[in-house]
């Protein structure tokens, strides 16, 4: 009883910071250079179970609970909201009903809000599936409606940005817990160790809530996501550091060799030492991040017919830069829209939504063909989404904010749709329903713990058994919730 | 725990078959009237039996779980037995199946992991001989108190500290104090020999770099290597220690404790700086430079607004409870805090007990709740106390100058709007007072031409405060408001009746207008037209306003008395339309609102960006009434379970437990923390500063001192240290010179292969680690040995990790727990939203990139090299005097066959480059391990 099992999954801070020697060649995250390392060192076990090594490093490639289907994630969030009745989630009861009351009384949502309103765009049903989608992600479905699977019955917890944000990237609206790329990092650690293992990209600036929708919380640093200002096309500002300007880099190899030499002459006299060891071989890394980091980063060498086929917008750019991270072994990559929270359209939701699908529309379709072409596709888990959806109902205009305009729709958190698509989705599908109005999940309600249990299943994680031991207690990301759902699963 | 349940149950299988087969099984014996015990009887049933029961068999057979549907926690259900019937035969004890089963003698075998002592056997065959004897009514009820006290009674970190005998050691020389006897003895037993004195370099070195987080000079090390005196280290120790760059290093440990950070988080509307969080962490530098004592530091930060303060800057160690992120929900704040101080100072994860019993310490969810009641019973003042007087507070002046600019900016824009207002209500003054006295519904809104504002745009305060004005405010008799009074709240159905009845009134008043009288506007119009409804009526009202109103925007407007009376109404002293500084708060809407959020915001920041602001501590306060705690059931504030007392923890008083008695408790609270009794406060702390010292913890989990920590190897060690602290009336410093002055943290660093085949890790202590510099020491070091870094202590944290010309220590680097800098969270600086037990210490590239191209670090290389002092060295001297810098050594005749190679094989500048061949060379050895790591 008082010594629970003290598996890998179960490691804790102090386990971290143990000097042993073993850990602490481990905890250089060395993952490539841990062989040269072993040699350095001459240690003949080290070589031989280099796999038991790694499986004790950060961010060296582990073994999760079973054999998962997905070995990345790429998750295009579209943050402030998207609308589903205007998507993927068509409903026809609520074009007839447009200008009149709800049937049944509107649902408690942000701010007060009127009549039906239906949806403004086309819908036309797509491939074998016959899956009905909105013009608005025409190009998405028509090449790979097939390979999706539009969850149409998720729910969260409350109608606001703050608490939604942090349920969807952290399982938890209030407290201070950790993202679900950095449970994922922590899992299955990187394949590889020149680049970032999570990176959350937003153009222009931070979502709603900052770095705290990637945040490690109680998990050690290491597994926070690396944010990256994808606007930028300069490398120097995409990762701190990467560049220096003031030594050019034939200089540097020079720097380093004989850097090299001082730290191996200070290391003889000090005998058997890992902790020395782990930081010499770290400086060969970094030299090799800048050049690894340079070239993921700069999408010039791709053809223009590639970059033509994702579109120009920022948007669209980083979903490009997403597949050559993803090629290049990185575990998770967030796409936010932008800034703040440009979906959150309470008003002129026609004219926004247009706009902004439009930047996504032809990257998607494009990431995914990408995908399929390089084989990626089915190790790859995509998930579009927000951190909630919006209102079938109008929003009634508030004095100073939407005066005047009766045109948008307010947060809906009661009902609203995800998507995924690849490693380990039965594609060509719907599940789940929200009521004839879509107001609120209905059929098959998916709460956002359950997208998350599914998610790490498709990892290859019982979520209910990938835990952290903190504070006394062992966490994990679906708390005391989340139910895998089979259906999903191809 | 599913090998428990298997064994016991073929147990019961075969006890089954076994007294089947020898027709032992009887009916159920008729339960036996519970027989009077002698106090001596029940005496021995709490001494030897109880805690066997407890601690070997509840698990299984208790209110949780039953196995064999056995429950052994009372008297009766001990008689009424398993499955198989009684276990125990009060006729013939001997043949008791308990007994049998507890022998170990045959397959079944209790408990099935380990058999009990012979002692306790023989103590459970006694107690069946004497009957069972079992406390009536609730004092004989095993409860999770039970299991509490077996904790208390047997977990290592709740026993008392007791003065540690010295052990025999063989080798009598090595011991300078009873701490190395301590260590000594144990490496003795494993056969390993300490390690031999480090050398003086490495001593100073590792006595700057441990207390002062930056190196000797060479001349501090010259003079220490050279001092004959044989009290020389002792006297460096000294030295060191009352520099004030200690409190800068230690505290900055501390507040990895506190959890501390600038801002309170996430918030969208306000400033997210704390303009005083400053006052905490120069509270914490003090208090560690001036060695408060330790239960006084507690103290402080806990309730220092309930003592009597000789110097009221320790006000601001209370913002230990207020410098967490702010849930702007009260349950989180108060968890925030319960958990900070309750593994803080005592290692104890109380926290984990929020939403239900802790699951393995002796923390019942409602000692939670007692603690939640202390704190709870606290608030944040509305304005923070001062600590210091604006005279006192350096560029004053110039700080209240610049806020009454920005503060300004926000009356102008209160002040612009109020007028704005205030015209606006008394224009649209018909549109208004319709809503107010009519109430009109929409479809009646639309009916009214005469409204020339919309709903949307109406500011709904100027409505009510209409109504309230006319029902409360006008005096009864007012010759235009009264008949308005009394018609103007009529129900709809009697309004024809009440109508006419009034009317009738009306035509006898006279005309004019005193008290009493009947306005002739009023009356003239009512007349003209008598309304049928509360809305027409108010109508009538809103028109003579309005036309008032219209009347004096006219040229040359002369009033009549009659619509002077009406006009007062709208532009008194008193009338709704009055718009104030005081209220115009009322009439912003969400447009309003924002406009003036970024004028608070913009003062906000300047007050917490700007020097000159006079210091104030992040106190709380009691609150008038202290907070009555309940148990929120799982943790749900909306489901209140039992009230509890504010009080310590079960864990500590055992049954001793006593409500707090003055106000919340909070003080007391800090005494019973303070208290030398207290098992947990002392030892947490020296093993906290064990660590620093050696990269080490004694214990698995610094901050988790409860039964899932094991009883550490060095107990006698952290108890020694524990004492010193006592003994030393609290102080830390002392247990510092205790620590650095014995021969077991003078002991070289170097490898020793034969010993590490013994003790891999070094849990003995045969040699002192090595340890790597954290972020900070590093940091402070480039800019100190480059002679770049700035002394200056105290006040505002600036940004520091992105700023290559702010040369402050790291301590006074600005942390945003809402948006962590990614420099800090490289080099494994602790999430700030909550106690941190421990830094981990990770290698990772992004650290290295830090150091091989920041400009922070360049720069310090590029100028050190440009300054005069390294100019003016000859060309030959350069490299020593470098080493001498950086390393305090000269270098090794290989290392300047090194340098030479590199400045040989240097490539010539490129366009790129912009360092020279010495200034890479200075860089380079800034990125050395030796430089990293101290010995």
């Amino acid at each position: 009883m008082k010594k629970p099992n003290e598996g890998i999954f179960h490691s804790s801070p102090a386990a971290l910071t143990g000097f042993s020697r073993r850990e602490l060649l481990a905890r250089s995250g060395t993952g490539l250079g841990m062989m040269g390392l072993a040699s350095l060192l001459g240690d003949d076990s080290l070589l031989s179970t280099s796999q038991a090594a790694d499986a004790v490093s950060p961010l060296a490639p582990k073994q999760p609970h079973f054999e998962g289907k997905a070995k990345h994630v790429i998750h295009i969030f579209c943050n402030g909201g998207p609308s589903h009745v205007d998507t993927f989630d068509n409903k026809p009861e609520l074009t007839k009903h447009h200008g009149k009351p709800l049937p049944f009384s509107n649902l408690k949502t942000e701010r007060k809000t009127g009549h039906c309103f239906g949806t403004p765009f086309s819908w036309k049903q797509y491939g074998e599936s016959g899956i009905e989608v909105s013009e608005l992600y025409a190009k998405t479905a028509a090449a790979h409606i097939d390979d999706m699977c539009i969850v149409r019955s998720m729910h969260a917890d409350v109608p606001n940005h703050e608490p939604s944000l942090l349920l969807m990237n952290c399982g938890e609206s209030t407290l201070i817990r950790p993202s679900v790329g950095s449970w994922i990092s922590y899992g299955l650690g990187t394949e590889n160790q020149n680049l970032p293992s999570f990176i959350a990209m937003s153009p222009g600036g931070y979502p709603i809530k900052g770095a705290q929708n990637w945040q490690s919380a109680f998990l050690p640093g290491i597994y926070q996501g690396t944010y990256i200002d994808s606007k930028h096309r300069d490398v120097e500002k995409l990762i701190a550091n990467i560049r220096n300007s003031d030594i050019p880099l034939n200089q540097q190899r020079q720097q380093l060799n004989a850097l090299k030499r001082l730290n191996e002459i200070h290391r003889e006299q000090r005998g058997e030492s890992p902790e020395l060891d782990a930081r010499i071989e770290n400086y060969e890394l970094a030299y090799r991040m800048q050049l690894e980091a340079s070239d993921v980063f700069d999408v010039s060498d791709e053809p223009a017919h590639v970059v033509e086929s994702y579109g120009t917008s920022d948007a669209a750019r980083q979903m490009l830069i997403a597949r050559r991270l993803v090629q290049r072994g990185v575990r998770y990559v967030q796409l936010w829209h932008g800034a703040g929270q440009p979906w959150d359209n309470h008003d002129d939701i026609e004219a926004n939504h247009r706009r902004l699908a439009g930047q996504q529309d032809s990257a998607i379709a494009a990431l995914m063909s990408d995908l399929k072409r390089l084989g990626l596709f089915d190790e790859t888990l995509i998930i579009w989404g927000g951190e909630f959806g919006r209102t079938p109902v109008v929003e009634l205009p508030t004095a100073g904010a939407n005066q005047g305009k009766i045109n948008g729709r307010d947060h809906n958190h009661w009902g609203f749709t995800v998507w995924l698509a690849g490693g380990g989705i039965r594609g060509g599908q719907t599940y789940g329903t929200t009521d004839p109005f879509g107001f609120r999940a209905e059929e098959n309600p998916v709460h956002v713990h359950d997208l998350h249990a599914t998610m790490l299943h498709l990892l290859g994680f019982d979520h209910k058994q990938l835990t952290y031991r903190y504070a006394g207690r062992d966490y994990r990301l679906t708390d005391v919730h989340g139910e895998v759902k089979q259906d999903w699963l191809a | 725990m599913s090998r428990i349940r298997l064994s016991s149950f073929s147990f019961w299988l075969s006890a089954l078959c076994l007294f089947s087969s020898f027709g032992l099984v009887t009916a159920a014996q008729p339960p036996a009237s519970t027989p009077a015990f002698s106090a001596e009887q029940l005496d021995f049933f709490e001494t030897n039996v109880r805690p066997v029961l407890v601690s070997k068999c509840i698990e299984c057979h208790g209110p949780d779980t039953q196995e064999s549907e056995l429950r052994i926690d009372s008297r009766a259900a001990i008689i009424k037995g398993s499955t198989s019937g009684s276990i125990v035969d009060l006729k013939a004890p001997e043949k008791s199946l308990l007994l049998q089963v507890l022998s170990h003698q045959q397959d079944i075998q209790m408990p099935p992991d380990e058999k009990l002592a012979d002692k306790e056997i023989a103590a459970i065959k006694a107690w069946i001989e004497l009957q069972l004897p079992w406390p009536a009514g609730d004092q004989g009820k095993i409860t999770k108190y039970d299991s509490y006290d077996t904790m208390r009674r047997e977990h290592w970190a709740f026993q008392p500290i007791e003065p540690v005998p010295l052990p025999t050691v063989n080798d009598t020389s090595w011991a300078l104090s009873p701490l190395d006897s301590l260590v000594l003895a144990k490496l003795e037993a494993a056969e390993i020999k300490p390690s031999p004195e480090a050398d003086r370099r490495t001593l100073i070195r590792r006595v700057y770099f441990n207390l002062l987080g930056i190196p000797p000079t060479p001349q501090q090390v010259q003079s220490f290597v050279d001092n004959p005196e044989p009290d020389a280290y002792e006297r460096l120790v000294d030295q060191v220690l009352s520099a004030p760059q200690f409190g800068e290093r230690w505290g900055r440990h501390w507040l990895d404790v506190a959890r501390y950070s600038d801002t309170l988080g996430y918030n969208f509307q306000r400033e997210r700086r704390f303009p005083f969080s400053y006052t905490y962490r120069d509270y914490v530098v003090r208090a560690f430079n001036q060695d408060i004592p330790y239960d006084d530091f507690i103290r402080h930060q806990l309730a220092a607004d309930l003592m009597t303060l000789e110097d009221k800057r320790n006000l601001a160690g209370m913002g230990l409870l207020t410098v967490g992120r702010q849930y702007r929900r009260e349950q989180l704040d108060t968890d925030d805090r319960i958990d900070t101080v309750t593994r803080g100072f005592m290692g104890l994860t109380v926290a984990c007990a929020r939403c239900h019993d802790h699951k393995y310490d002796a923390i019942p969810t409602e000692d939670y709740y007692s603690l939640y009641g202390v704190f709870a019973s606290a608030r944040v003042p509305a304005e923070l106390p001062t600590i210091q007087t604006p005279e006192e507070t350096i560029g004053y002046a110039q700080f209240a100058e610049g806020l009454a600019v920005v503060q300004g900016e926000l009356d102008a824009y209160d002040t612009k709007r109020a007028g704005e207002f205030t015209e606006l209500f008394r224009d649209k003054v018909f549109d208004y007072f319709v809503r107010a006295a009519g109430r009109p519904d929409e479809t009646q809104i639309k009916s009214i031409e005469a409204l020339s504002v919309r709903d949307t745009d109406i500011r709904n305060a100027q409505v009510t405060q209409w109504q309230s004005y006319v029902l409360k405010t006008v005096a009864n008799d007012d010759p235009f408001f009264a008949l308005l009074k009394i018609l103007g709240t009529t129900e709809a159905d009697k309004f024809v009746e009440v109508e006419a009845a009034a009317r009738e009134k009306l035509t006898t008043l006279e005309e004019g207008i005193q008290g009493g009288q009947v306005n002739p506007l009023l009356k003239q119009a009512y007349l003209e037209n008598p309304p049928k409804s509360v809305l027409e009526l108010s109508i009538i009202y809103a028109n003579i306003l309005q036309d008032v109103r219209n009347e004096t925007k006219k040229l040359g407007a002369q009033l009549t008395p009659a619509q002077q009376q009406v006009y007062q109404h709208l532009i008194g002293e008193n009338s709704p339309t009055h718009v104030t500084l005081e209220n115009v708060n009322q009439f912003y809407n969400r447009a309003d609102g924002n406009t003036r959020n970024r004028l608070v915001r913009k003062i906000d920041l300047y007050k917490a960006s700007t020097p000159g602001n006079p210091p104030r501590a992040m106190v709380m306060e009691e609150k008038p009434n202290p907070y009555n705690p309940v148990v929120f059931i799982r943790g749900n504030s909306g489901r209140r379970g039992e009230p509890v007392k504010r009080q310590f923890l079960y864990a500590l008083d055992g049954d001793q437990q006593q409500p707090f008695k003055n106000g919340g408790g909070r003080l007391e609270l800090a005494e019973k923390i303070a208290h030398p009794d207290n098992p947990l406060t002392r030892r947490v702390l020296v093993n906290r500063i064990w660590s620093h010292h050696f990269g080490k913890s004694l214990v698995t989990s610094p901050s988790d001192f409860g039964i899932r920590c094991d009883k550490p190897i060095q107990l006698d060690l952290m108890d020694y240290l524990a004492n010193v602290l006592l003994e030393n009336d609290w102080s830390i410093k002392e247990v510092h010179r205790e620590i650095l002055l014995s021969a077991t943290f003078r002991q070289a660093s170097v490898d020793r292969p034969e010993a590490r085949a013994k003790d891999p890790e070094n849990a003995l202590f045969w040699r002192k680690n090595r340890q790597r510099l954290e972020y900070e020491a590093f940091r402070d070091s480039v800019m100190y040995v480059t002679n770049e870094l700035d002394f200056r202590m105290g006040g505002l944290s600036e940004d520091l990790t992105n700023s290559a010309t702010n040369h402050r220590r790291a301590i006074y680097s600005f942390i945003d727990r809402q948006d962590l800098a990614g420099l800090l969270r490289v080099f494994d600086f602790p999430n700030p939203d909550s106690h941190s037990a421990q830094r981990p210490v990770t290698t990772v590239p992004q650290q290295a990139l830090f150091i091989m191209n920041s400009p922070v670090i360049l720069e310090r290389a590029k100028r050190f090299v440009l300054s005069s002092e390294f100019q003016s060295t000859a060309e030959s001297e350069r490299l020593s005097y470098l080493y001498q810098r950086f390393l305090q050594r000269s270098p090794s005749s290989t290392e300047e066959e090194v340098a030479q190679q590199f400045f040989a094989g240097w490539i010539e500048s490129s366009e790129t480059s912009k360092m020279d061949a010495w200034q890479q060379y200075a860089h380079l050895l800034l990125m050395t391990n030796e430089f990293m790591f101290v010995d």
